[in-house]
């Protein structure tokens, strides 16, 4: 049973390896550096190379010059980067230097097993549907692989040297017969209550909402038309387009430049009021991985489901980093900005305080027309905001900001965005005494007909101010001034500018979203919550891993039984030969006129006599005759037994004399 | 440490085969054909098969770990397609039928080369079969609703009954994540000749009553001809003078009557037992070859004279299946 130890891969094998390396590493290849994928893409062409050829191993001081050298290329380019990204690029390395000591079907065998890890580590970080097809189309191949390796023989032979691919129609079979078994286990799997070891280690890579801001911060989010966030209403309306803001960080904290959500509102007091009779929203907020904390939400969420928190300024955060596609059900209430905030003299310090020694004109300037506006705050507000409208230009390609950012904005560049309108009047704000905090979250988003819910991508991505008046925090969004058409920025996709040559694309990207909605919604989101609540019905209260176990084993108990089932089914005598049932079907014909077939007679002599009974039909029964011998004898196959079938089916016997049947 | 834990293994299906006597390879040997049936066919994991669990299994933990549906899903299917394979893999042996076993007689010393006949009729291509005997292995592969025949060159030591023993067919086809195996204990004799001396005295012929003398050799020219007899060889008939005759003649070779010669065993004192027989077996070879009658007298059988090849295989079966000393 050691077969495999010493078996030696042929060309054929090398080649399935080296397919196996590229299915296995092409989800990576956007997060490898471009140095290392042109020296891996050369490292694998060459092996390729190596392999066509029938090279056989390249010396060992070859082999640790090429790791030595790749590795030291891996720290070099990725060795400053995110882990995850070094990781990748590790594994990468790995696998293709790997190719070039995979000379025995045992290191074939161990190559085919680090690919679907490779596989795994791609879903972990990726977790579409299309990624997920293609994992499965991959481990499909890796089958038919292993099928290839297994064919091998002592000294490279081969059991079929010409057969080739080998079994594809059996594995692609073997594949779809898998789906309802990984169907049953994900279904019903055991899922863990909690990590065992700390899940925050692989990050998702994709970019998110900070916990802070500062100038610049977001360009990179604005840009990015990929989908951040899907909300689908179950009770209540969508707020009107100027009012759709999904609420993320409330940043308190300034010191000049960045905005900071620092030391947030101790969580033990209660949330700030909402006001009374603000309208109730219901809805599913499902959030691509952003490897943050904050759960966006609409306007003001009325409580946390589970594995979330609620901060007093009604932030909602999960306990663990978004890692990977989560849904809540949240309930909001519509408040159009306005939270009641007898905020206590601490908040309201903290939501005064400015950083001694910056922006001295801008203070200079709030103070002024703070005292021109009388002490009226909303007077002072409207007036910067129509100054905004009138001096200032929104652009994402804002000039830098100097030491003294909200000065070099207000006065010199006057070109920006949603970050620096938000701080620059959360400043001015402050300066003249109005308690301010600067909140970022997303703003618009557009409806999908398809599936009807809506969706907020990363370029929706929006910062605005809460500022205090009298006992209620209300949201001003200083950039709607400025560009009330900004959310047409950067929508190639939403824009209801862009129909016509667009049409087709945007309906295919929103069939596309949608696809991912339900696909995020049936598996992804299945946990052991929705796992409860689906083995309800079947009698299973608590799902513990003792009832889920017994499941599985009466699973694979069935399936096996219906593998041997089927297996026995097979090996059932096939049916009968076509030329027999022929033959079986003349003797019936003939029996009905007196001349079926007598034991002893062999298909010559009851022909001579069936001949002999009916002259008119002579010929036709030799013609058969002939036929059934050569189908049964002359091992032409099973083609001319079938036709003597039809043949034979299709003959009518003459009707007979009393005579003929009487002489018999 | 792996000798200890494959003697373990085997140790454990002995005992296991013992209390099962109905699944055991330890049956009594068995007619061909045969078909292999469920009953007969075992399946456990291969090496790889048990790095494969493993693995899948790591994926689980890690997929698990993140509760990360797709990660999952890749990880059933995996585990999924593993567990098609159990099947497969069985499905590949199950219903293959051994039809027939043979192999020519050899000398021993010489390769026995059996010739094992399987035949495929479910309509299935059976890949990757492995026929084992010992050390000795062949790989094949049985197309659907064909034939095939494999040769194991299988070598001798000893003349007699060839113990075949226990053929072992196997596949890990066709994933190699699990191997499925069935004994054949078919119940075919094989016969192995003695080995001939390789170089020894010439043949003995019968001069005056009793005595060895040696033999001159036979004359090549014809002196006559005669009726063709079976077993007559080949060389001896005269074709021009049997196609004008329309009969077969044989040429009479002048000493081919007088030439007449029996090998006896007692004769042999000076020998050990198995010296005694691989000397007339290469006499009886010697005989045969020259085209001479010859006659075997061995303890226990007397064989008359004769010649041609059933004469000579008679002769070495004898031999052969003379007991020990």
């Amino acid at each position: 049973m050691s077969a495999g130890q010493r078996l030696l891969l042929d060309r054929r094998g090398e080649l399935w390896c080296a397919l196996l390396v590229a299915g296995a590493l092409a989800p990576h290849f956007a997060r490898l550096h471009p140095a290392l994928l042109v020296v891996l893409g050369t490292l694998f062409a060459g092996k390729l190379v190596l392999s066509w050829r029938g090279v056989g191993a390249i010396a060992a001081w070859q082999r640790l010059l090429l790791v030595g050298a790749v590795f030291g290329l891996v720290v070099l380019v990725h060795g400053g980067g995110a882990p995850r990204d070094g990781g990748i690029a590790l594994l990468a390395s790995m696998l293709v230097l790997k190719l070039y000591e995979t000379h025995r079907v045992r290191d074939a065998r161990a190559l085919a097993g680090f690919a679907l890890f490779s596989l795994l580590g791609a879903l972990l970080l990726d977790s579409s549907l299309l990624l997920n097809a293609y994992a499965l189309a991959i481990t499909t191949l890796i089958f038919l692989a292993l099928r290839d390796f297994a064919d091998l023989g002592p000294g490279r032979q081969r059991s079929r040297p010409r057969a080739f691919p080998l079994g594809l129609r059996a594995t692609l079979v073997s594949s779809l017969a898998a789906l309802p078994l990984t169907a049953l286990l994900f279904v019903l799997f055991p899922r863990l209550p909690g990590p065992l070891w700390g899940a925050g280690i692989i990050e998702s890579g994709r970019t998110g909402l900070g916990g802070d801001m500062s100038p610049g911060d977001l360009r990179e989010l604005l840009i990015d038309d990929r989908t951040a966030a899907r909300v689908e209403i179950r009770a209540g309306a969508m707020p009107d387009e100027g009012n759709r803001y999904l609420r993320g960080p409330v940043l308190w904290d300034f010191d000049g430049r960045r905005w900071s959500r620092g030391a947030p509102p101790p969580r033990m007091r209660s949330p700030e009021p909402v006001p009374p009779g603000a309208p109730r929203i219901l809805y599913d907020l499902s959030l691509e991985p952003s490897d943050r904390h904050w759960v966006p939400a609409l306007d003001a969420p009325l409580a946390a489901p589970d594995g979330l928190l609620l901060d007093r300024d009604r932030v909602l955060r999960s306990r663990e980093p978004i890692t990977r596609v989560q849904s809540f059900r949240l309930e909001s209430a519509r408040t159009g900005g306005g939270l009641i905030g007898p905020a206590s003299a601490s908040e309201r310090a903290r939501a005064l305080a400015l950083p001694e020694g910056f922006d001295p004109r801008s203070r200079a300037l709030a103070r002024r027309w703070m005292s021109e506006a009388g002490g009226d705050a909303r007077g002072y507000i409207e007036r910067i905001l129509r100054w905004f409208g009138e001096d200032f230009r929104y652009d994402l390609a804002a000039p830098p900001l100097g030491r003294d950012s909200v000065d070099d904005f207000l006065f010199s560049t006057r070109t920006g965005y949603c970050e620096h309108f938000a701080s620059a009047f959360a400043v001015l704000m402050r300066a003249a005494g109005i308690p301010a905090r600067v909140v970022t979250g997303f703003h618009g988003g557009y409806r999908n007909p398809i599936g009807d819910y809506w969706i907020f991508r990363y370029s929706d991505a929006h910062a605005w101010v809460e500022v205090l008046l009298g006992d209620t925090w209300v949201r001003i969004d200083p950039t709607a001034a400025v560009a009330p058409e900004r959310r047409t920025l950067g929508t190639e996709l939403g824009g209801p500018a862009l129909e016509g040559v667009f049409g087709l694309r945007r309906s295919l990207a929103m069939l596309g979203d949608w696809i991912a909605l339900r696909w995020h919604r049936l598996v992804l989101d299945f946990d052991h919550l929705r796992q409860q609540r689906l083995l309800r019905p079947l009698g299973i209260e608590e799902t513990t891993w003792r009832e889920l176990a017994f499941l599985i084993a009466l699973i694979l108990v069935l399936s096996a039984i219906v593998g041997f089932a089927l297996i026995l089914r097979g090996g059932r005598q096939p049916r009968t030969d076509a030329a027999l049932r022929a033959w079986a079907l003349l003797g019936r014909k003939l029996g009905r006129l007196g001349l079926d077939r007598r034991a002893c007679e062999g298909p010559t002599d009851w022909i001579a006599r069936a001949a002999a009974a009916l002259p008119s039909a002579q010929a036709e029964l030799w013609g058969f005759a002939e036929r059934f011998v050569a189908a049964r004898y002359a091992g032409l196959g099973a083609r001319p037994g079938e036709e003597l079938l039809e043949a034979v089916r299709r003959w009518q016997p003459p009707r007979t004399s009393r005579l003929s049947r009487a002489a018999n | 440490m792996r000798a200890l834990s494959e003697q373990l293994s085997h140790g454990a299906l002995a005992a296991l085969e013992r209390r099962l006597p109905a699944l055991t390879r330890l049956r009594a040997p068995e007619s061909l054909p045969l078909r292999l049936g469920m009953r007969r066919i075992y399946v456990l994991p291969t090496r790889f098969g048990l790095f494969f669990a493993v693995s899948v299994f790591a994926m689980l933990l890690t997929a698990l770990n993140y509760d990360n549906a797709s990660a999952l899903i890749l990880c059933f299917f995996a585990a999924a397609l593993g567990h098609n394979a159990l099947f497969a893999t069985f499905r590949n042996l199950h219903g293959l039928r051994v039809e027939s076993l043979r192999a020519l007689p050899v000398f021993a010393g010489e390769p026995l080369l059996l010739r094992i006949e399987l035949c495929e009729g479910e309509g299935r291509d059976r890949d990757a079969l492995r026929l084992h005997r010992g050390s000795v292995e062949a790989l094949f592969a049985v197309p659907a609703r064909g034939r095939c025949e494999v040769e194991l060159a299988i070598p001798t030591q000893r003349r007699g009954i060839f113990p075949l023993g226990t053929l072992r067919i196997a596949t890990s086809a066709p994933y190699g994540l699990f191997v499925a195996w069935s004994y054949l204990h078919p119940d075919t004799a094989l016969l192995v000749y003695p080995r001939p001396e390789t170089d020894g005295p010439p043949l003995p012929t019968i001069g005056e009553q009793g005595e060895i003398t040696t033999a001159r050799r036979g004359g090549e020219e014809p002196e006559g001809l005669r009726e063709w007899r079976r077993g007559d060889p080949m060389r001896l008939i005269a074709w021009r003078a049997s196609a004008r005759a329309d009969r077969l003649l044989s040429k009479e070779l002048a000493e081919a009557a007088s030439a007449e010669v029996e090998l006896r065993y007692e004769e042999l004192s000076g020998l050990d037992h198995e010296a005694r027989i691989a000397r007339l077996t290469r006499w009886v070879l010697l005989a045969e070859r020259e085209g001479r009658r010859y006659a075997l007298r061995v303890p226990g059988s007397i064989i008359p004279p004769g010649h041609g090849p059933e004469h000579l295989d008679r002769c070495l079966s004898t031999l052969a299946r003379l007991p020990e000393g």
